[in-house]
């Protein structure tokens, strides 16, 4: 179909293009000259497609349908749209006064959801997306069909976050399959959405999701402020946004916390908080997080309290070992060797002997090892994977120790912190500390337990001057508050639980001195502020085009 | 300023911070021999009402910093020298603090590093923490109160699992008595480290409630005057009155006869620990004192300074003194020479001062 | 506009490099304090010997361990620990003349044993105590011993049979009988020094000696028999005035001073039987208080409360045990053994003129005006003050059987 308009057309085409650089592109009511305009703007592109019919009995109107091939749900196009199109024939009549759109859109399509549209822009967006045009002979108006579907993952298990009690759905690429978990867990009115459309090339929805009543209506605003303000060329993934709307953007701590599974989102929304789904991608952001929160999981409230409070002891304790784990042992041995026990000590020197490297090197060569290994195991197929992780941690590890080129006690130390890496729910927290280890690492190496404390310091400051969305990214530890750590370290039993209260809430109740103010410009993070530069650089740019 | 206030809770860490600081580990109250425990609790008794003063003055100016009040109480052309004044010994305060915790550290672990790193890491850090601003130095602080604090708790049980403790070392109870006890209070306990609460007048204004601020610090005052008290009472209880005084950190050796059953041994790193992270604190709260005092005076914004007054600090501390011994004794005269007047007499005056003109002022109307 | 971009991440960035540079010079020089353990050796007793002159009057034996033939799996089999000696006019510079045989730091933070040759105990021991306490490396818990009649150097190089360590032997042999039988108890670097401070008196030091062939003691021989030929062991205790040694306490007489010290966890009284042969007793609680009556500093007394727990251990005799008269008989007399015991103590201690049992603190505690009155000459008053022994034992059992067997006829 397309072939017929594509040899003859184009130079014509192009020659309006030219013509029409900078001037708002209109639909014409001349259906041909619509359609030829169509292709020019995507340039010829194979997978449109457009069907040209004609409507009612002879001689009948001129219509066309357009849509994107592989993006539209091919049996609703068939069956409503171009089905009810054609078979419904005797409405038609050539009466001027009667709106040929408003007349098929109110009488004749079967489809669910369609609007009509005159804006050149939008049209051409929601084909792009998926819908399906279809443009009348002599109107300027457009009926749009909504007709997104085609081929996506099907729900499955989340790859990421398991559990071992607890749903088993995983958000998928599809944005309103996305949506859909969400809203099939909430049946509440209080749930609202809103939706926009980020990057300037890829037109990327993404929808802001929050329960009223819950979030405060400053974060709900700050949050759409944000967002509003994000002028990328491209989200291809939820982290694109996540970097460009977070508080900060030099640390290594995740501000912003995201998931796979919607039971977490539905977890978090009723706690205040605001879900960011960007289509294309199963990873929902959450905003605000904080520190806690990346060591809760999904499970902690399928177990029993008590149990859910020893794994999350352990994994704060991972987190601990996995940053600090290496340097201490260095800081040990290197400065403090008087406090390890005698017998450990003679054992550890029998392992050192004949060993070339300094302690401190050997624990630099050995992390730096156990990355290679781990990248290789992720970015590996997964059948491979597994032969690299056995070769790595079994093979080298062992063979390192019988070349007595690392001592066997580095090993057990590397693959502790290594473990413990794992322990940590939120992959991207276990990343930070991954960083934190080797700063750490060099500052035992230089100064002993003095470099750690003072590390520790500077760590714990710096934690403490970050904030998420305007919450302190340590609460409710720091400012402490003793009703918020009922979710924290802790995790109490529902029967206490439920009376407790969203962050939000907390911080809505302080008194008027303590609470922290959202969304002036100053918390705004350097990106955004750059961001702001762009736009209004190219706000510039089209206006002197525009000259 | 006065956008930024810290809570109350933070402020009681900060204080207890400061208060524990570098007295933790020294063998404070020592002129008093093994009475040092009671000196401390006097001491802290006149600390707190010095300190009253100094909320008397904070109440009467909320809003103000101690630079603040003073020019509005002595006019433009005294208040002005006497601020830059208290600027100069908060600067000096820090620095002799910084001398004292790098040369305790050289002293107990870090034998061949020099001095000069050991402090320009610290200053370094501290500038760091407080570039991020004062509220996030006194939330950090909530976090290593914690963690001096759970120290503190198992380093008691360890040694009394040990068994080093004997309460007899304590005994008799002022043995030649009560003239030394007052005579250490005098001379050291009342200004170190109560006395030094006067650079708190620079941060109260932060205070996020004028009316229990100063009384939730003189809670953490209290507090402060408790646990050392305690803690050179379990010093002496553990290695008696004699080896306590001649030790400049007595709490290490204390800390070092844990023993149980020879795994955990040695854990004097703690003591070490324990050391950096007071000394850090009392440094950053007088650095902070300071660079206040200097954006208020000379009108600079608060971070212009601080890199330039990072470098004073560093300097001061390394040309105090040739040595330890030096830096002490300078020490010990300038606690009962020159810190009496600036932490008694000036705000003496000033409350004097706003007393009377309020008594007037209160009279007019009448 | 372009320029204001610029300006922006220009500042972020001038803080870390300003930090990287102030650091990077750090690393370049050098890590000062830190040491690798592999270029650390790791001392685990030293031996303080009297030098024949002044110019090397200390002789310091260290015991260092060489870990490869402890735990290593290359081990040569040569012994598990080397000794190194040095000599000099102080106890540091002994230490630096030592550190030129070895290849390694000498590392004092492992210290578990300091030996003390009597000869130098009976000149005095202040100096040594010195630099144990003031130096940062060492540990305050090393524990004490004076070598009885031979130089320390001997014990530092015995082989001993279960520890490869001769020093970790002689802890644990110490642990082991104050834990079961002994008056020995564990007496660490700060305590000696503390008792050298007790006015009038003294510390009192666990005493070692090797007995057998003392020749062979250092070699792989001594263990190759079943009884070893030489055998480290702990012995009495050696009683201080000030810091000078002034005698040998054992048997009853220690026991006593053990008592008196507080310092006895358990250990065996015998009661003779009327029948003959004796009765033994575990005692395995005795506590200790002393009081002082000091109204009058020149004439206190001194009061002396003694409760003791035991459990009849062996009693081969016809005596009825289910009977609680009988046992209470049984134990006044366990009574009067104790009193016994610390009256030969007192008695000794008078005897050495060394108030080591610490009657004098008593008193000063008591009353410390009194007390500074008198300080002066205590020793004298010390010698002629009443002491009142209020002692009471209690058996709790008589473990697993009532009465002994008899032999039927």
């Amino acid at each position: 179909m397309t072939a017929r308009h594509g040899s003859s057309g184009r130079s014509e085409a192009e020659a309006a293009g030219g013509r029409r650089e900078g001037v708002e592109r209109r639909i014409s009511p001349v259906l041909g000259e619509s359609l030829r305009n169509i292709q020019a703007e995507v340039g010829y592109s194979p997978d449109i497609k457009i069907r040209e019919v004609r409507l009612g009995s002879s001689p009948g109107i001129k219509a066309a349908a357009v849509h994107l091939s592989g993006l539209t749900d091919t049996q609703a196009l068939n069956e409503f749209v171009m089905g009810s199109l054609l078979q419904n024939t005797d409405l038609l009549t050539d009466d001027p006064a009667v709106h040929l759109p408003d007349l098929l859109l109110g009488r004749a399509l079967e489809i669910g959801e369609a609007s009509i549209m005159d804006e050149w822009h939008d049209i051409l967006i929601a084909i792009l997306g998926g819908d399906t045009a279809i443009f009348l002979d002599g109107y300027t108006d457009v009926i749009l069909c909504a007709t997104r579907g085609g081929e996506w993952r099907s729900v499955s298990e989340p790859t990421s976050q398991l559990v071992v009690r607890g749903p088993k759905d995983g958000f998928v690429e599809s944005i309103a399959t996305n949506i859909s978990l969400v809203r099939r867990r909430i049946h509440s009115p209080k749930l609202r959405m809103e939706t926009m459309k980020i990057g300037s090339e890829t037109r990327t929805p993404v929808v802001m999701m929050y329960m009223k009543g819950y979030a405060s209506d400053d974060l709900v605003g700050e949050v759409r402020k944000r967002l509003e303000k994000v002028a990328i060329d491209e989200v291809l993934e939820s982290g694109f946004i996540e970097e460009l709307i977070q508080d900060k953007t030099i640390t290594p701590f995740p501000t912003i916390y995201n998931t796979e599974r919607p039971d977490v989102v539905v977890g978090n929304l009723l706690e205040g908080r605001v879900a960011v789904i960007v289509d294309g991608t199963p990873f929902v952001l959450l905003l605000p997080a904080v520190f806690t929160q990346f060591f809760q999981s999904a499970e902690d409230y399928s177990q029993r309290f008590d149990i859910a409070i020893l794994m999350r002891i352990v994994r704060y304790l991972s987190f601990v070992v996995l940053i600090l784990g290496p340097s201490v042992y260095i800081a040990l041995t290197t400065y403090h060797y008087e406090m390890i026990p005698t017998t450990l000590l003679i054992n550890l020197l029998s392992q050192r002997e004949n060993v070339p490297f300094p302690a401190f090197v050997e624990a630099m060569l050995m992390e730096v090892a156990f990355e290679f290994l781990r990248e290789a195991g992720v970015r590996m197929p997964r059948v491979i994977g597994q032969t690299v992780s056995v070769v790595g941690a079994l093979i080298l590890g062992s063979a390192v120790v019988e070349a007595g080129i690392i001592t066997p006690i580095m090993v057990i130390v590397v693959a502790l912190t290594g473990i413990a890496s794992f322990a940590i729910p939120a992959y991207n927290m276990a990343i930070a500390g991954r960083l934190i280890r080797f700063a750490f690492l060099l500052l035992a190496g230089m100064f002993g337990f003095y470099g750690i404390t003072l590390g520790l310091i500077v760590m714990v400051a710096h934690m403490n001057s970050l904030r998420s969305f305007g919450i302190p990214y340590l609460s409710p530890f720091v400012p402490l508050s003793v009703r918020g750590q009922k979710d924290t370290i802790l995790r109490l039993p529902m029967w206490l639980m439920n009376t407790g209260k969203s962050p939000q809430q907390m911080r809505a109740e302080l008194p008027k001195s303590m609470q922290v103010t959202t969304g002036h410009e100053a918390t705004l993070s350097p990106a955004i502020q750059k961001n702001e530069e762009l736009q209004q650089k190219r706000r510039e740019e089209d206006s002197d085009e525009q000259e | 300023m006065g956008s930024v206030r810290i809570g109350l809770s933070q402020f009681f860490s900060i204080t207890l911070l400061f208060e524990l600081g570098t007295a933790l580990v020294v063998n404070l109250g020592v002129l008093s021999g093994k009475d040092a425990w009671i000196s401390i609790l006097l001491g802290g008794l006149a600390g707190i009402l010095v300190f009253l003063g100094y909320a008397y003055l904070y109440w009467k100016h909320p809003d103000l910093t101690f630079a603040g009040y003073t020019t509005k109480i002595l006019g433009k052309a005294v208040g002005i020298p006497v601020s830059i004044a208290y600027i100069i010994l908060y600067l000096n305060l820090a620095a002799r603090d910084m001398r004292d915790g790098s040369t305790m550290l050289a002293m107990a672990t870090m034998h061949h590093t020099p001095l000069f790193i050991l402090s320009t890491l610290m200053i370094l850090s501290a500038a760091y923490v407080l570039h991020k601003g004062i509220e996030v130095l006194t939330r950090t602080s909530l976090v290593f109160l914690l963690i001096v604090l759970l120290i503190g708790v198992f380093s008691t049980i360890m040694l009394m699992l040990s068994g080093s403790i004997n309460l007899n070392r304590l005994l008799p109870v002022m043995e030649t008595g009560i003239q030394p006890v007052i005579e250490s209070v005098v001379r050291q306990n009342y200004m170190f480290p109560f006395g030094e609460m006067v650079c708190f007048t620079m941060l109260m204004p932060y205070l996020s409630n004028v009316r229990k601020g100063p009384w939730v610090i003189m809670g953490a005052m209290a507090t402060a005057a408790l646990l050392l008290s305690f803690t050179m009472a379990l010093n002496i209880a553990v290695l008696g009155a004699d080896i306590a005084q001649r030790s400049p950190l007595p709490l290490m050796p204390a800390i070092s006869k844990i023993s149980i059953s020879d795994f955990i041994q040695r854990v004097d790193i703690f003591v070490v620990m324990v050391l950096i992270i007071g000394v850090f604190f009392k440094m950053s709260v007088f650095f902070a004192a300071a660079l206040i005092g200097i954006s208020e005076v000379f009108k600079l914004p608060y971070r212009k300074m601080l890199y330039p007054a990072a470098l004073l600090i560093l300097l001061i501390s390394m040309l105090d003194a040739r040595s330890f011994i030096e830096h002490l004794n300078e020490g010990g005269k300038l606690l009962y020479t020159i810190y009496p007047f600036y932490m008694l007499a000036v705000p003496g005056v000033l409350i004097l001062i706003t007393a009377v003109k309020g008594h007037f002022s209160e009279r007019r109307p009448g | 506009m372009n320029r204001s971009s610029w300006s922006k991440p220009g500042r972020i960035c001038l803080v870390p490099l300003a930090l990287l540079l102030a650091v990077m010079p750090l690393f370049l020089a050098g890590c000062w304090d830190s040491v690798e353990l592999n270029r650390r050796a790791i001392v685990s007793g030293v031996a303080i010997d009297r030098g024949e002159t002044e110019a090397d009057k200390y002789v310091l034996s260290f015991q260092v361990i060489v870990s490869e033939e402890i735990s290593g799996e290359k081990a040569r089999g040569i012994a598990p620990v080397a000794l190194y000696t040095g000599k000099g006019r102080t106890m540091f510079e002994a230490l630096a003349n030592a550190s030129r045989q070895t290849a390694r730091f000498l590392s004092l933070g492992h210290v578990r044993v300091l030996v003390i040759s009597e000869k130098f105990a009976r000149e005095g021991i202040r100096d040594i105590m010195d630099v144990l306490e003031r130096e940062s490396d060492t540990r305050l818990t090393s524990l004490m011993f004076i070598s009885k009649g031979q130089p320390a150097k001997d014990l530092m190089s015995t082989m001993t049979v279960f520890s490869k360590i001769p020093a970790n032997d002689l802890v644990e042999k110490l642990e082991t009988t104050s834990k079961q039988f002994g008056y020995n108890y564990r007496l660490e670097v700060d305590e000696v020094i503390r008792g050298i401070q007790l006015r009038g008196g003294g510390p009192t030091i666990n005493g070692v000696q090797t007995t057998g062939d003392k020749e062979n003691a250092g070699s792989n021989d001594n263990l190759k028999t079943i009884a070893p030929k030489a055998i480290l062991r702990i012995t009495g205790l050696a009683a201080f005035k000030d810091d000078k040694l002034k005698g040998w306490l054992e048997g009853e007489t220690a026991l006593g001073t053990a008592l008196l010290q507080n310092q006895v966890k358990e250990f065996p009284s015998l009661v003779e039987d009327k029948e003959g042969g004796f009765i033994a007793f575990n005692v395995y609680q005795s506590t200790v208080k002393i009081a002082a009556e000091g109204k009058d500093p020149e004439h206190p007394l001194i009061i002396v409360n003694i409760s003791q727990q035991a459990a009849l251990k062996e009693g081969p005799s016809t005596l009825d045990y289910s009977n609680p008269e009988v046992i209470e008989g049984l134990s006044d007399r366990l009574t009067a053994e104790t009193v016994n015991m610390i009256q030969l103590a007192v008695q000794e201690a008078r005897r050495l003129g060394s108030d080591y049992i610490g009657f004098g603190e008593a008193l000063r505690r008591e009353n410390p005006r009194g007390w500074n009155r008198i300080k002066d000459h205590w020793e004298d008053i010390f010698q002629s003050c009443e002491v009142r022994i209020k002692a009471d034992a209690v058996i709790r059992h008589t473990d697993m059987r009532s009465n002994s067997f008899q032999v039927n006829n």
